[in-house]
Order: C-alpha cells, then sequence, then structure tokens
C-alpha cells in the first residue's frame, strides 16, 4: 500500500489504455491486472467517426483516471493539453508527457521541468514522465511534483530496465513515490524496477500487444507483487566471489585408523 | 454565422451556446472538453457561452493511451 497526492493505492501496477485490440479487452485486461489507476490520452473529436469510447468501461472498473498530455510538444501545449483533460474528465491528476521527437519518443526535461512548475502551481497533482535523470527528478520533486516516473528504456520498445543504475540514485535520493514507467516487456522487468525500490510501475504496450494480455496482465500483476515483497523482505548482498552455503570440508576426509580391540 | 469545429467549417445559428452547439452535432456531452479560440471554457459555462462569427471551436475527448 502506498500514498501519491490524497490518494492510497494498494496495488503497484499502474496501467495504459493504449493498443488494446478493442475495449472490452483492455477492460478484461485491467481487471485482471487489478491496478487502480491508468492513463489515458487526450485528441480533438473526429466528429465524421465515432471513436472507441473508453472511458464509460474505466468509469464502471472504478480505476483512477490519469490522463497523459502526450502529443504536446512544448511545456505551453502540455499545460494546454492538462487542462483540457481536467475538464473533459473532472480529474485534476496529469502525467506529463513532452516527446517531440517521433523516433525514440524521448522526454524533452526542459519543457517538462517548464510544464510542471506551470501545472503545480494551477493545482495540479503532477506525475512527470522523465529520463532516469536524478538530477532532472529531484528538481520536479522540488517544484512540487508528487511522483516521479523515470523510463526504463523507450516507449514500447520492451527492452527493460536499461537505466538501472541511475533508477537506484533516483529510488535512494527521491522524498516522492518513483514510478518507473516506458520499456518494460515483461513480468520479469517489472519485479526487477519493484526489487531495486520503485514504488510502482507503469506497464501498457507489454500488456497490450501479448497474445493474451488478460493472462500477461495476470502475470504482471503477480510479478509486481513478488518484485516488492522481496525488496521488503531485504535481498542479500551481491558478491563477486563464491561465498559456500555448506562448510568448506572435504566430503571423503582420511579418518585416523581405528586400533583393533583386542 | 460561421465557424469552424476543429478546423472543418460550420454553419450554426446565431447566439448558439455551446450545450446548444454540442446537442446539434450529436456529440456526448460528458468526457469533452471545448476551446473557443484557444480558450478552455468549463463546463459550468457552456450554457451561457455564446458563440460569435468566426469563432474557432475546438472540441476534445479521451482516448486509449500509455
Amino acid at each position: 500500500m502506498f500514498k501519491i497526492a490524497d490518494k492510497t493505492f494498494q496495488s503497484r501496477l499502474f496501467s495504459g489504455t493504449g493498443k488494446f485490440a478493442n475495449p472490452q479487452l483492455m477492460t478484461d485486461a485491467i481487471l485482471a491486472s487489478g491496478t487502480e489507476l491508468v492513463t489515458m490520452a487526450m485528441k480533438r473529436v473526429d466528429l465524421n467517426r465515432s471513436d472507441d469510447d473508453i472511458l464509460s468501461p474505466l468509469v464502471q472498473a472504478g480505476v483512477n483516471l490519469l490522463p497523459n498530455t502526450s502529443g504536446a510538444c512544448t511545456a505551453e501545449e502540455a499545460v494546454f493539453a492538462a487542462r483540457l483533460a481536467r475538464e473533459a474528465l473532472g480529474t485534476h491528476w496529469v502525467k506529463l508527457e513532452i516527446h517531440p521527437d517521433p523516433k525514440y519518443l524521448m522526454p524533452d526535461p526542459i519543457e517538462t521541468l517548464k510544464a510542471a512548475e506551470q501545472l503545480v502551481q494551477d493545482g495540479f497533482v503532477v506525475l512527470p514522465y522523465v529520463h532516469a535523470d536524478p538530477v532532472l527528478c529531484k528538481r520536479l520533486e522540488q517544484a512540487g511534483c508528487q511522483a516521479v516516473m523515470p523510463l526504463g528504456a523507450p516507449i514500447g520498445s520492451n527492452k527493460g530496465i536499461r537505466t538501472r543504475d541511475f533508477l537506484e540514485i533516483i529510488i535512494e535520493q527521491a522524498n516522492v513515490p518513483v514510478i518507473v514507467d516506458a520499456g518494460i516487456g515483461a513480468p520479469s522487468h517489472a519485479a526487477e524496477a519493484m526489487e531495486l525500490g520503485a514504488d510502482a510501475v507503469l506497464v501498457n504496450t507489454a500488456i497490450a500487444v501479448s497474445t493474451n494480455p488478460v493472462a500477461m496482465a495476470k502475470a504482471f500483476k503477480q510479478a509486481v507483487e513478488a518484485g516488492r515483497m522481496a525488496y521488503e523482505a531485504g535481498l542479500g548482498a551481491v558478491s563477486s566471489q563464491a561465498i559456500a552455503s555448506s562448510p568448506l570440508t572435504a566430503f571423503l576426509d582420511s579418518q585416523p585408523e581405528e586400533t583393533e580391540s583386542a | 454565422m460561421k465557424i469552424t469545429i476543429n478546423g472543418k467549417s460550420h454553419n450554426a445559428d446565431a447566439q448558439l451556446s455551446v450545450t446548444e452547439l454540442l446537442t446539434e452535432l450529436e456529440h456526448d456531452l460528458a468526457g469533452v472538453a471545448i476551446a473557443v479560440n484557444q480558450n478552455i471554457i468549463p463546463q459550468t459555462e457552456w450554457l451561457t457561452t455564446l458563440l460569435e462569427e468566426g469563432d474557432e471551436v475546438a472540441l476534445f475527448r479521451a482516448i486509449a493511451g500509455g
């Protein structure tokens, strides 16, 4: 159980809503994952066709909604997107996401910090998506962000925790929850992030593109629980040398000869 | 009067409120955000905000995303 701002969460797995084959599958996977918070994006309505309604099933499922500012390329656009989302969804929580480069979708640190400062001032609960930069995460925390979301690897890449060393530093130094977001491609990656001490992980692609998203969602649920349990139980120290599990004795020691009984 | 909605030209009655426009478009009033000339109109002001000639209306809603 952990807190972000004024909300308490039992599940440390957050989920995205993108890339699912259809809203029913999305809803089934979300329910199977046990997640209590999902992300979504904002877009201009296409009046000529009706987009799939994802909002109704999510509201019915009773999960917390975290709109993102995906699509924004500047702080100004992100602030605008956040305010639109606040109006549309009735929440002042926002995942601040500014990634202008379409090839790697790397978050822009400068625009993100600028936008974070404005949105915190405007009363938002800001969860910024950033590279695993310990200095940036500290600056965002100082600006009033209620959590930080450093990446494991590029969005949708399924590469896993490529930023391990820096996530360790961020986790050590953060005074707000650390949610590892992006690049988690397998339950083992999620467990790895949790074993490092992350407070939560956000997974989207790995669940949505799986052949069986509902089963994958369950697998992630278990992995996140296992990883957190292991972290809390206390992982053994890592050594470059072997350390034997039983005393170092030769198996067939030469015994002193027995004297024959008289 | 002529206004644009998400970049497309649209003929609307004069003195149309935002609420009336949405109803006319047969669009769900829930889960939607509206900006007129880049100013976001809060839901509480939809009934009282009247559109004018040349207004650029932008309509947004939540979609799937990570």
